[in-house]
């Protein structure tokens, strides 16, 4: 089994990245009592610095990368543009759809008027974002620490996006966008070199997601109706990307992903679900790896 | 206890109900089992089947809604189960038995399976039954509509408002300037977990009275409204109401336009405030 990382874990290491930067960001505006602006300008700057620096690696990735292709250079089957063809266009119709479709599933979230505050009063929870006056009792602090309002709000002050818009129409686009390169990542592990399985597994995911969208809670609701949630984006990319990490057993890199979802989901005294997979994970393979050592040690007494 | 074992039995059922994902992923996870998958990713496979009965059994389902909170439903413990990923993986693993390679010189091999696949996926899908509507579009742009109007009358001042909840559901979303008496968590009880705020009975009453006088089947009544036999008494409730609203800090009332005018034209006087017909409400300006 290949233990590199593919190209395809660029994009679920970015969602994370992201979402490191958009929580250093959203702490200092909570506990240092910063304006929003001032996590705006912070978010740009960490963001346009970790772009440079991923830029750089990215680069230097890539020209490894072709020195092997060119000594590796293989004909491309007719079988696998086929399918690539066919997960583009399924990806295109899902993207174009949850950017033009407006029923969003909004029922238990606030986070248009919670990003909305944050860009009103130029504060982080300043207000109470059900009435717009301030808080009278406070919210809780394991609210108070996630950060995808402040991701939002900084881009929609970046970009002069209205909250609405990024929130229901551009968010849940980035949401697919990473959860096909988490699924990518994952399809990498499971099929190793075999491009053509590989480019179906993605295509039977994407018809799986456009089909599963019958019940709140399934992942393709998630992604359709309610790709901003935190819940959603834990499901379709952390959770996916989780697994694949898990096994090509880059377990430190997995941890990484469960600091991700206590900065996007609210888990109370739960641990979250990354925790909950990275041990469940770990623990079998020890199991596994424990029996397979006796098997092959009472071969050799046999013997 | 009891109720969460009781919430576990009910989610497994409502889940199985709505699609047959679950039956997919039993039919995959059999699948890759019996064909020899187990043996390159074992790991991924063991814990799959391990957490999928984890979530069917109510004991132990329960203890996973007490993990992961009681905040979320029953059907967030199957985030933990890799479905989408196994289900896909035992469809391409099926596919590429029945028609190696995926050669297109081969394909009358694959296309049979295909249309197969394609079947029972849509079978499994519920056919959408539970996806949301386009009714809520046309909601949120009559009320946009109506508070764009309430927007020019204030002529860009501060505006704190109180209004029917199909009016309030959507202020805040459309500008978060405009300030609220009380929010959408009023009538969405999820939304209540995001602060410790509490609403005074004083404000759960008004929310109360303006749904009852916005009610289409009441409107005719206002008077059986207001839970009074004769208009002056219901006159003297709704001029109460928007006195304390007044009080609580509101400068811009949007009431029902099924209200009697000569009701809302005393009001006009006793409380010396605005009156403006927008939209099928008038609207009150303190």
């Amino acid at each position: 089994m290949t233990k590199n990382c593919s190209g395809a874990d660029w994009i679920p290491a970015t969602a994370v990245a992201v979402t490191g930067i958009a929580e250093f960001s959203h702490l200092c505006g909570v506990f240092l009592n910063r304006s929003f602006h001032f996590c705006a300008l912070l978010f740009g700057g960490l963001a346009a610095a970790a772009i440079l620096l991923s830029a750089v690696i990215f680069l230097a990735a890539a020209g490894k990368k072709r020195k092997k292709n060119e000594k590796q250079a293989k004909r491309k089957d007719g079988a696998e543009k086929v399918l690539l063809f066919l997960f583009v266009i399924l990806v295109l119709s899902q993207l174009l759809f949850v950017f033009a479709h407006q029923p969003v599933y909004r029922q238990g979230d606030m986070t248009v008027e919670t990003v909305g505050s944050f860009l009103q009063s130029d504060t982080v929870y300043g207000v109470n974002p059900m009435t717009g006056r301030a808080y009278e009792q406070g919210l809780p602090s394991r609210l108070k620490i996630l950060c995808l309002p402040t991701l939002y709000g900084v881009l929609c002050r970046l970009f002069s996006v209205p909250p609405k818009t990024l929130v229901w129409q551009i968010a849940p686009m980035l949401t697919l966008i990473g959860c096909y390169g988490a699924y990518a990542s994952l399809a990498v592990s499971l099929f190793e070199e075999d491009t053509k399985k590989r480019r179906a597994f993605l295509i039977a995911v994407a018809l799986l997601i456009c089909a599963g969208g019958y019940l709140y809670g399934m992942d393709g609701f998630g992604i359709l109706y309610s790709g901003w949630r935190g819940v959603t984006i834990r499901n379709a990319v952390l959770i996916p990307w989780t697994f694949s990490l898990c096994l090509r057993k880059k377990w430190l890199l997995a941890f990484v992903c469960v600091i991700a979802e206590a900065c996007l989901v609210w888990t109370l005294y739960g641990m979250g679900a990354c925790l909950f997979v990275l041990i469940g994970m770990g623990v079998i393979d020890f199991l596994c790896r424990r029996a397979a050592l006796g098997r092959s040690r009472r071969r050799e007494a046999a013997e | 206890m009891t109720e969460l074992l009781d919430n576990a039995r009910l989610g497994w059922q409502d889940f199985t109900d709505a699609g047959k994902y679950a039956a997919l992923l039993a039919a995959s996870l059999l699948f890759l089992w019996m064909t020899g998958r187990k043996k390159t990713h074992k790991t991924f496979l063991i814990y799959t089947a391990v957490t999928a009965v984890c979530c069917v059994l109510p004991p132990v389902a329960a203890g996973l809604m007490l993990y992961q909170t009681k905040f979320y439903d029953y059907q967030w413990i199957w985030s933990l189960v890799p479905m989408t990923a196994v289900i896909a993986y035992g469809a391409v693993c099926l596919l590429d038995d029945c028609w190696p390679g995926f050669r297109l010189s081969e394909w009358k091999r694959g296309v049979p399976v295909l249309i197969l696949l394609l079947a029972v996926l849509l079978l499994s899908s519920g056919l959408g039954s539970n996806v949301p509507d386009g009714e809520e579009i046309q909601k949120r742009a009559a009320a946009e509509s109506t508070l764009e109007q309430v927007q020019a009358e204030m002529q860009g001042g501060k505006i704190c408002l109180w209004a029917p909840a199909e009016i309030l559901e959507y202020a805040r979303e459309k500008d978060a300037s405009i300030e609220l008496l009380y929010g959408r968590n009023m009538w969405d009880e999820w939304l209540n977990a995001y602060a410790y705020d509490t609403y005074s009975e004083e404000l759960v009453s008004l929310y109360q009275w303006m749904e009852e006088a916005a009610c289409p089947e009441t409107r005719a009544d206002i008077a059986a409204v207001a839970g009074v036999s004769d208009g002056r008494s219901a006159m003297k409730m709704a001029t109460e109401k928007v006195d304390t609203a007044i009080k609580a800090g509101a400068n811009c009332i949007l009431l029902p336009g099924n209200l009697e005018e000569s009701v809302v034209r005393g009001m006009e006087k006793k409380l010396s405030v605005r009156v403006v017909n927008i939209d099928g409400y008038y609207l009150l300006i303190a």
